[in-house]
């Protein structure tokens, strides 16, 4: 901290404090904190082996562990899944762009001072910025073509990953971070199809609540303020629509939300999920936002059933926020049991003694093959302590083997919290266990 | 007679200059025990504070973050009070609510510190002056006597939050022994606070 150098800038001590009209509510709000102190995202992402960050990178900067790419690869493999059964394309674009494309696209008037600085190349005066957005990159992928009205709506996906220079103070585990990977899209259409495209996003939004056990969740509808209407990009017309799609589509839904005036970006109005966790604690994860802006700015076109150019309204929508927030509040929300379908360690072979590695390792093998992801735990320790240990890891199923299952080719199954599930033959195993991950997401697809 | 909207739309009339409590007393008497304070056309107040016009309004309980919000508020003013009783002479900066509670800044007289220590005989101190149910009372008084009244108490850090302030008209509230320089809102009493707990001290600028 910088020695004070005036009375105003005197260093003042700062006392926290929380009061209750009932010493029962204290009571409760302690061993909240307690549970949560466990939940701690950084604590869990620590022991469970998912992320890291050292300062030699730089902070802000996540490092993601195999058992953490695993989580991220599930998410992804997941969402791009639904996205692909809704229409979305997936495209892939560079971490940096020309310092005139954010030019372009205002960005770099709103990040450029305070971010990461532009990259210069050898070449003078050309200047590169790391990408603060993705949405530059996708209106190009827009224009390489020309559009119709038949073509609309083109929804572009990409887990993009952007750039921003949090304050050092700010950063916060994996909530607040320098590098963060969004799972970004863009949907580009029409005026009168916007409320169909928020409907369809809407649903998107619910299926991952579903396969992630939010169950409990509301949205805010940010408009803007109509006695301020100068204040915003896009005609009056386009707004009053806009508006009236999100309202419309919340209510076809039977979304609980509120509505706020004026909370809307210059750019467009948008809605926002909040969700509550196993704890009771309110995390903001998806946006979806229209936008004048971008397809004005990028001078974005179709050519309509009237042979005339019109510009196409844009959708930004990322579900998840971000992946880094988004693993965050799940390892909050689940105290890291994650759904089957999801942890990255769906099963550890535990050999009763040394004799039995060269089998165990046959099973994990085999269940490798078959998309199931195993691991052994082969140390030199009591069969007991390899239960317990692992447990504690939240492994959900764990196959002991000795002789007997040698022998047989068979596995003891134990289910974690339910305990000992008697023997399979590893085939029936692999087929039960793929069937419980396919019945968990067919669930969610709904 | 001035009409009164409540949040389920019903209109009651009551006479000019009622008040939030009072209003609160004619639904139900478990309200008006329970009622922190109240949303007057969005504002909230003092529920102790006059109506004088036609009014949307809406009772705040613990339930309503706004009704936590004024709890907590008056929660930070009683932790002041406490702190200033074991530490005469302590200054008092901003002292807000926060997303679960509240803080305040204070500067300790030259050569005191506080620690986390200490937090169990303020906890306990605050509990002491909470039984005493004493009043918080709002009063408008003009910027020349802030300024005398917080120069007599030799208070640096207020006297330049109202040197800064460009109202005519600054509102203090007190409690027992202890005033400060808010806008409120407040409880009616000190004695709806039955639980405390300081949870963190750090350094401010």
């Amino acid at each position: 901290m910088p020695e004070p150098t005036d009375e105003k800038n005197k260093m003042l001590t700062r006392v926290y404090g929380i009061s209750f009209p009932k010493q029962k509510l204290l009571e409760e709000y302690l061993v909240l904190l307690e549970e949560a102190k466990k939940r701690d995202h950084r604590k869990i992402g620590k022991e469970m082996e998912l992320f890291h960050f050292s300062t030699a990178v730089g902070l802000g900067l996540p490092l993601w562990l195999p058992k953490g790419a695993i989580l991220r690869e599930q998410l992804e493999k997941f969402l791009k899944k639904v996205q692909k059964k809704f229409g979305y394309e997936q495209v892939i674009t560079p971490h940096i762009g020309d310092v005139s494309l954010y030019k372009t696209s205002g960005h770099f008037q709103k990040y450029g001072k305070d971010s990461f600085q532009p990259i210069r190349t050898p070449n003078e005066g050309e200047e590169y910025m790391l990408k603060p957005m993705n949405c530059p990159h996708h209106c190009e992928i827009y224009k390489f073509k020309p559009r119709s009205y038949k073509d609309l709506p083109v929804r572009m996906a990409e887990f993009g990953t952007v750039y921003r220079y949090e304050q050092s103070g700010e950063l916060h585990g994996l909530t607040r971070v320098r590098s963060f990977t969004q799972d970004d899209a863009h949907i580009f259409c029409r005026p009168d199809q916007l409320k169909e495209e928020f409907l369809k996003v809407i649903d998107i939004i619910f299926i991952i609540f579903k396969a992630l056990d939010f169950k409990n969740y509301a949205a805010q509808i940010s408009l803007r303020d109509p006695n301020n209407k100068e204040k915003y990009i896009g005609s009056d017309e386009n707004w009053e629509k806009a508006e009236r799609a999100i309202i419309e589509a919340c209510t076809e839904k039977g979304l609980n939300t509120n509505t706020e005036l004026g909370e809307a970006a210059f750019y467009g109005p948008k809605l926002d999920f909040m969700i509550k966790d196993a704890l009771g604690r309110s995390w903001q994860l998806g946006t979806i936002q229209v936008d004048y802006n971008l397809p004005e700015r990028f001078g974005l076109e179709y050519i309509g059933a009237d042979d005339k150019r019109h510009r196409p309204v844009m959708i930004h929508r990322a579900p998840f926020g971000s992946m880094e927030r988004f693993v965050a509040v799940l390892i909050e929300h689940t105290a890291g049991k994650f759904p089957l379908w999801l942890t990255p360690e769906q099963v550890v072979v535990l050999p009763i003694s040394e004799k039995y590695n060269d089998y165990a390792q046959k099973v994990s093998n085999q269940l490798n093959i078959s998309d199931i992801r195993a691991g052994i735990d082969d140390r030199n320790e009591k069969i007991g302590r390899k239960i317990r240990d692992n447990e504690m890891k939240h492994i959900p199923y764990l196959l002991i083997v000795g002789e007997k299952e040698c022998e047989s080719n068979t596995v003891s199954v134990r289910r974690q919290g339910e305990g000992d599930q008697g023997s399979m033959s590893v085939d029936s195993f692999a087929e039960f266990i793929g069937k419980e991950v396919s019945d968990q997401l067919a669930e969610a697809y709904k | 007679m001035i009409k009164i909207t409540l949040p389920d739309n019903s209109v009651k009339e009551f006479d000019k200059g009622i008040t939030g409590l009072e209003i609160a007393e004619s639904i139900s008497s478990r309200l008006a025990k329970e009622v922190l304070s109240i949303s007057v056309n969005g504002e909230v107040r003092d529920l102790a504070r006059l109506i004088d016009s036609d009014a949307s309004v809406k009772l705040l309980l613990w339930d309503d973050l706004q009704g936590r919000e004024t709890f907590w508020h008056s929660s930070a003013h009683l932790m002041a009070e406490a702190i200033e009783f074991f530490y005469p002479g302590t200054k008092f900066g901003i002292g807000p609510t926060v997303d679960n509670g509240f803080y305040y800044d204070i500067d300790l007289p030259e050569g005191k510190t506080l620690t986390d220590k200490d937090f169990a005989a303020i906890e306990q101190k605050v509990l002491e002056l909470a039984r005493t149910k004493s009043e918080i009372v709002r009063s408008d008084i003009s910027k020349a006597d802030a300024l005398k009244l917080f120069t007599e108490k030799g208070d640096q850090l207020k006297l330049e939050l109202i040197t800064d302030l460009q109202d005519g008209i600054i509102t203090i509230y007190k409690q027992g022994n202890f005033t400060d320089l808010c806008r409120g809102p407040h409880l009616p009493n000190m004695g709806f606070i039955k639980a405390i707990k300081l949870t963190s001290i750090a350094g401010a600028y």
